[in-house]
């Protein structure tokens, strides 16, 4: 635990000494602050940031690639991987490490939206149960996007390659769902399952009732689920390196 | 030494001719024939899932893949054996069986959170988790039930604020039953599917249809002023839809009863009440006594809500015509409530007493006539926590000999008195500090010992009654199917449209649901509006248009611009 923390706290710190962060988590904020002032401007508006959490799905798509795309990329263009995985730590250390890292950042960049909801208690008065499970929602489903990027990113040394292969799998965990939308009227029994399957698997299905003020252990579940999945596949991927 | 002669190989036996050639062609035909081979095995599993009825194919193409891929195998056996047990070979293997195992055991942990899932629903007011009454209702649905939503979200505003809470609420709907069926339609896109329905309303509007039925629900004004679809609409709708006979609900006339059109937000009407009953799937007409030859044989339940002005013989004989039927009745009574009918409540088993109540340990300040009384666990009020009274009055039993019924109330039993079975059960009673104020002009109330009587008080009761009130006769245990039941509740102000905070509606509601024998709508309070509107003045939506999408993300920049300079 202690070699993670290390690998952690060396990779939080060298996120805020790049620009990238600070350019990332502002247009992360002049998007997420434009459609919650639209969203809330308009007449007889629903004092909840509904929309804000609906709209930050589609930016984390490519907010989160961004983030992890230099993870273990990096390590391998600069020649650093060899020492990493021949160092004294175990590789789910220096994965958990990462992934702990670029989970703090994400927190960091979500901490200022804080203020959208604010503003909502200022002007108004907002149900707190949404308020809450909509962040929940927001945390589960970006730590779990973030084990997506960081196994991209394990695959190639290639940052531009690990980018476009974590966001091209992200965009199949969003959009899977829109498969449902194929078959035609009453469709084989067999056919309704698998649409219910891919309808399961997107991720948007299980930010739905989280945005409202519903916790379902279903969503949980999945979140951590496909969390631990994205851990375990790129704690494998390192260790194909040893025998490749 | 002779020079070494040259040893020479053997010279291997002939190969037959086109041998090798033929053992290299099959070679590099292998992985044709393997690719070919898993083609089949997939071709093989879509056939069997897909068309049930063509399983036979399904096999032969199985056998043709397996066979490929043993043909396959056999001819590139080295290559094969090669892939399985040399190094990377072993280490890849390794690797295929821990991903499938992962993903095994991820794929039995969504499947196991699916069937054992639980919801826990954390808005105000609950606003996600259907009434039991609802939830009864979908699980006997037997067939399909068309909702069609007419919204145009693109061009109206309002619409786009209704759609998307209307769909939550229709998606409960829809976990619970699978014979909920949702489409939305934009009207203004296609007027001609609205059109269809002829509705004598403007959309946004809910069409529940079945077959033979139509069903419209439109938005209810909540108390922000705004439309929303509440749930006790869109299950009346379902109930209407699939032909459910609605129960009727009579509110007597003519003796100066509260108002039930009077929906005005602080009067002493019961506009809202009337509205509450009607969401609770009840039909809500009125009565007017003096000209009824008899209470209608389709009433579930009669109200007679404070009268002022006395009651003719002729429509008390109509009221305990009623009662002997057997009726149910819900009774509000206060301190001008007339003479008559309190007779007739009389013979029924329950008396009031002259008198205000003051309760100093629980009431509404800054008045201690405003009685918070505490409820029992009887159903009606089980659930209630806070219901507050207004200048409540005292309720007893009509004779000593009734007070066997309010023991048979405790044990869940009927007290025989004369041959009729009684129970008589107190809902809500006041503490033992309370007294009965017997000196309206004394303000404010003061218990003066020896002139007062000292509580604690039942200020409402239910009673069932088995046989005539007056006894049917000592020994005649009566083998009647229903009873007579009455609710009378020692206060008339409660139910008042300026009064419905806390439960008090519900307490209404409930004893109507009680006594109607709709149980499963008891504690399903209405829910309070479940979208809180944000209100912009201009100043405040231009505060928001700008520092949303500018203020934070200029703070951040700042902040790494000030980390670049220290750094540099």
């Amino acid at each position: 635990m202690r070699n993670t923390m290390l690998i952690a706290g060396k990779e939080f710190r060298s996120y805020f000494a790049s620009p990238i962060f600070y350019v990332v988590t502002a247009v992360f904020l002049v998007i997420t602050g434009f459609f919650f002032a639209l969203s809330v401007t308009r007449p007889a508006a629903d004092a909840s940031i509904r929309d804000l959490v609906s709209v930050s799905q589609f930016i984390l798509w490519f907010i989160i690639p961004a983030l992890t795309m230099r993870l273990f990329a990096e390590e391998q263009k600069l020649g650093t991987m060899e020492m990493l995985l021949t160092a004294p730590v175990r590789d789910t250390e220096v994965v958990l490490g990462k992934y702990l890292a670029s989970l703090g950042v994400l927190l960091a960049m979500l901490l200022p939206t804080a203020y959208f909801p604010a503003l909502l208690y200022w002007f108004g008065s907002p149900d707190s149960g949404p308020i809450l499970s909509g962040y929940l929602g927001l945390i589960l489903m970006g730590g779990a996007l973030l084990t997506v990027g960081l196994f991209a990113s394990s695959l190639t040394s290639n940052q531009i390659i690990a980018f476009v292969v974590g966001a091209g799998i992200i965009l199949v965990l969003l959009f899977i769902d829109a498969v449902g939308g194929l078959p035609g009227a009453n469709p084989p029994v067999f056919v309704q399952r698998l649409v219910a399957i891919f309808q399961y698997a997107s991720i948007r299905t299980h930010l739905a009732d989280l945005s409202r003020g519903v916790i379902d252990t279903r969503d949980i579940v999945y979140y951590v689920v496909l969390a631990a999945a994205g851990l375990f596949l790129t704690v494998r991927s390192l260790e194909t390196r040893r025998w490749r | 030494m002779p020079p070494e002669e040259p040893t020479a190989k053997p010279p291997a036996p002939p190969e037959p001719a086109g041998a090798g050639s033929l053992l290299e062609f099959a070679r590099g035909l292998s992985p044709v024939l393997a690719l070919g081979g898993v083609a089949a095995l997939i071709v093989a599993g879509v056939i069997q899932l897909v068309f049930a009825d063509l399983s036979l194919y399904a096999f032969i193409v199985l056998g043709i893949g397996a066979a490929l891929l043993l043909a396959a195998t056999a001819i590139s056996f080295d290559a094969v054996k090669e892939a399985l047990v040399g190094r990377r070979g072993r280490y890849g293997l390794n690797t295929i069986i821990m991903v499938s195992a992962f993903l095994g055991l991820a794929i039995i942990a969504n499947f196991l959170a699916g069937q054992y899932n639980r919801r826990f629903d954390i808005t105000t007011g609950r606003q996600f988790t259907l009434a039991r009454g609802t939830v009864t209702t979908l699980a006997a649905l037997k067939s399909d039930i068309q909702v069609t939503g007419f919204f145009a979200p693109d061009t109206n505003a309002l619409d786009a604020a209704l759609k998307g809470p209307a769909e939550d609420l229709l998606a409960a709907y829809q976990r619970v039953t699978p014979h909920i069926k949702y489409r939305s339609v934009d009207y203004q896109v296609r007027p001609q599917e609205l059109a269809r329905y002829a509705l004598n309303q403007s959309p946004p509007v809910l069409v529940f249809e079945t077959p033979e039925r139509v069903q419209p629900v439109f938005g209810r004004v909540s108390e922000a002023g705004l439309p929303q679809f509440v749930e006790q609409d869109l299950t009346g709708a379902i109930l209407v839809a699939t032909g459910a006979k609605l129960k009727r609900v009579y509110f007597t006339t003519g003796h100066g009863e509260r108002d039930i059109t009077d929906a005005g937000d602080l009067s002493p009407g019961y506009g809202l009440i009337r509205r509450g009953v009607e969401g609770d799937n009840y039909q809500v007409q009125t009565l007017a006594l003096a000209t009824a030859k008899e209470v209608p044989p389709d009433a579930s339940v009669l109200v007679i809500a404070g009268p002022k002005s006395p009651f003719l013989p002729a429509e008390i004989q109509v009221l305990d015509a009623y009662l002997r039927r057997p009726g149910r009745a819900l009774v509000l009574v206060d301190q001008e409530t007339p003479e008559e009918l309190l007779a007739l409540l009389k013979t029924w088993s329950i008396a009031v007493e002259k008198g205000t109540i003051a309760d100093p340990s629980r009431f509404v300040n800054p008045n201690i006539t405003d009685v918070v009384p505490l409820p029992s666990g009887h159903p009606v009020v089980a659930r209630l926590d806070t219901v507050f009274l207004p200048r409540a009055v005292a309720l007893l039993p009509a004779s000593e000999k009734l007070a066997a019924a309010l023991a048979a109330c405790q044990q869940g039993s009927l007290a025989d008195v004369n041959g009729s079975l009684f129970q008589l059960c107190p809902l809500l009673v006041t503490t033992p500090n309370s007294w009965l104020e017997k000196d309206p002009s004394q303000t404010p109330p003061k218990f003066e010992a020896g002139k007062d009587a000292r509580g604690p008080f039942a200020v409402a009761m239910a009673g069932i009654v088995f046989g005539p009130p007056e006894g049917a006769g000592r020994g005649a245990a009566t083998n009647q199917d229903k009873p007579t039941q009455i609710v009378v509740v020692g206060g008339t102000d409660f139910a008042a449209n300026a009064n419905r905070g806390l439960n008090n509606p519900q307490l209404f509601l409930n004893a109507v649901n009680w006594l109607a024998e709709q149980e499963h709508l008891i504690d399903v309070p209405q829910k309070p509006g479940g979208l809180r509107r944000l209100i912009l003045s201009p100043e405040a939506a231009s505060w928001i248009q700008w520092s949303s999408p500018l203020l934070l993300p200029a703070l951040v920049l700042a902040l790494g611009a000030l980390n670049w300079w220290r750094r540099r």
